[in-house]
């Protein structure tokens, strides 16, 4: 190529290449960004938990169990048979995050790869507010099962907590022992705190 | 266009300029020239720019790159203890301490043509992160719907953070924002 042709061709390409650039005609960007994530402990996780019965422990990789079986830590090894159990204060949830949450706790509810999409147990979670409101009233008890409305849901300010406890209902069953067969299937309790 | 595709065809091109460089014609050394700025995050033809004041996603460098961290830095001074749980979901709409205005980045189409948005995150430690429209009242996530941007549109997006199967620690990972042009 003739070296004046040659230059003007360069020319053309850097002035072309340049225009398109300012242009910003991008057609793809891929941008890789750091992100540093901490997994801690149940009790110091933003929705914190806390074992604070027998029936509760916090040492399974930092994870919270909850033990209504031969693992809680009492001579019983299970629920009665048609029977009403109820056991106070079994563990306490901790909002260490930020912001006004809204919580649920269910056992019918679908969280996560560990759980079947559907389980309907005769079990109620329900806590009392140590230091918190309730739909803006104080001081109420509040009683929360699978299918609640999430209107009935307690509200956990910033460093607020709630104590949980269990009922089980097992005395007005036809055929008590299908019931514990369920509760064997339970393997985890789904817990969720909503940003209001 | 697949990432993964397009990765491929990215290696095919670098490829065909190795064979021009060593062509049969002896030698050939041409230059061109090339103007290309590498610039701050906010101005990039992809606009990131971070939300909120609680230092879950900040800037730092030169030039300016976002970045994110769980908990936030200031998080971090005032309870070193605090993180995730385990066997759990997290969504993050608000940077810590932000009250009033949702999002942790905006990500802001900066080009000239319609585009689409989304993320990627691959990783080692089953921690998963994926980013969603904080408008959207189903927080579908971008990768599952990205985001539609016309040049100048902005999408506020929040994290999802699962860490089923992710043992106790610290990670240091690593999330790909994507901007994707859909019209020529």
């Amino acid at each position: 190529m003739e070296r004046r042709k040659f230059l003007l061709g360069a020319g053309s390409t850097a002035i072309g290449a340049s225009a398109l650039v300012g242009s910003g005609a991008f057609s793809f960007v891929a941008a890789e960004r750091d992100m540093s994530i901490d997994i801690v402990g149940d009790e110091d996780a933003f929705l914190g938990l806390e074992a604070t019965s027998e029936y509760a422990d916090g040492t399974s990789n930092g994870q919270l169990s909850i033990n209504f079986d031969e693992n809680a830590g009492v001579d019983g090894e299970g629920l009665n048979q048609n029977a009403l159990s109820e056991f106070p204060n079994v563990f306490r949830i901790t909002n260490q995050g930020s912001r006004l949450v809204r919580l649920m706790v269910r056992a019918d509810e679908y969280l996560g790869p560990d759980l079947p999409e559907e389980i309907s147990l005769p079990i109620e979670a329900e806590g009392t507010l140590t230091n918190g409101r309730l739909g803006g009233m104080e001081d109420l008890n509040w009683s929360g099962r699978g299918g609640t409305s999430t209107n009935d849901a307690p509200h956990l300010g910033p460093g607020e907590a709630i104590n949980v406890s269990f009922r089980f209902e097992l005395n007005d069953l036809s055929d008590p022992q299908t019931v514990y067969d369920d509760i064997e299937a339970i393997d985890a309790l789904g817990i969720t705190a909503d940003e209001v | 266009m697949n990432r993964r595709t397009f990765l491929g065809t990215l290696g095919a091109t670098a490829g065909s300029a190795l064979i021009v460089g060593t062509g049969a014609a002896g030698f050939v050394g041409t230059e061109r020239e090339l103007s290309v700025e590498v610039t701050d995050d906010n101005d990039a033809f992809l606009g990131l720019r971070q939300l909120g004041s609680g230092t879950r996603s900040y800037e730092d460098g030169t030039p300016e790159r976002v970045a994110f961290s769980v908990p936030g830095l200031l998080e971090r001074i005032d309870d070193p203890d605090r993180g995730l749980g385990t066997r759990s979901i997290y969504e993050f709409v608000y940077d810590a301490t932000e009250s009033t205005t949702p999002g942790l980045l905006r990500i802001t189409n900066q080009g000239s043509n319609e585009a689409v948005t989304y993320s990627e995150f691959e990783t080692e430690t089953n921690i998963d992160v994926s980013l969603f429209d904080v408008t959207d009242p189903d927080r579908i996530a971008l990768r599952d719907q990205p985001a539609e941007l016309s040049p100048g549109e902005a999408v506020d997006v929040g994290f999802r953070i699962e860490t089923f199967g992710a043992d106790l620690g610290a990670f240091d990972e690593t999330l790909t924002i994507v901007g994707e042009l859909t019209t020529t």
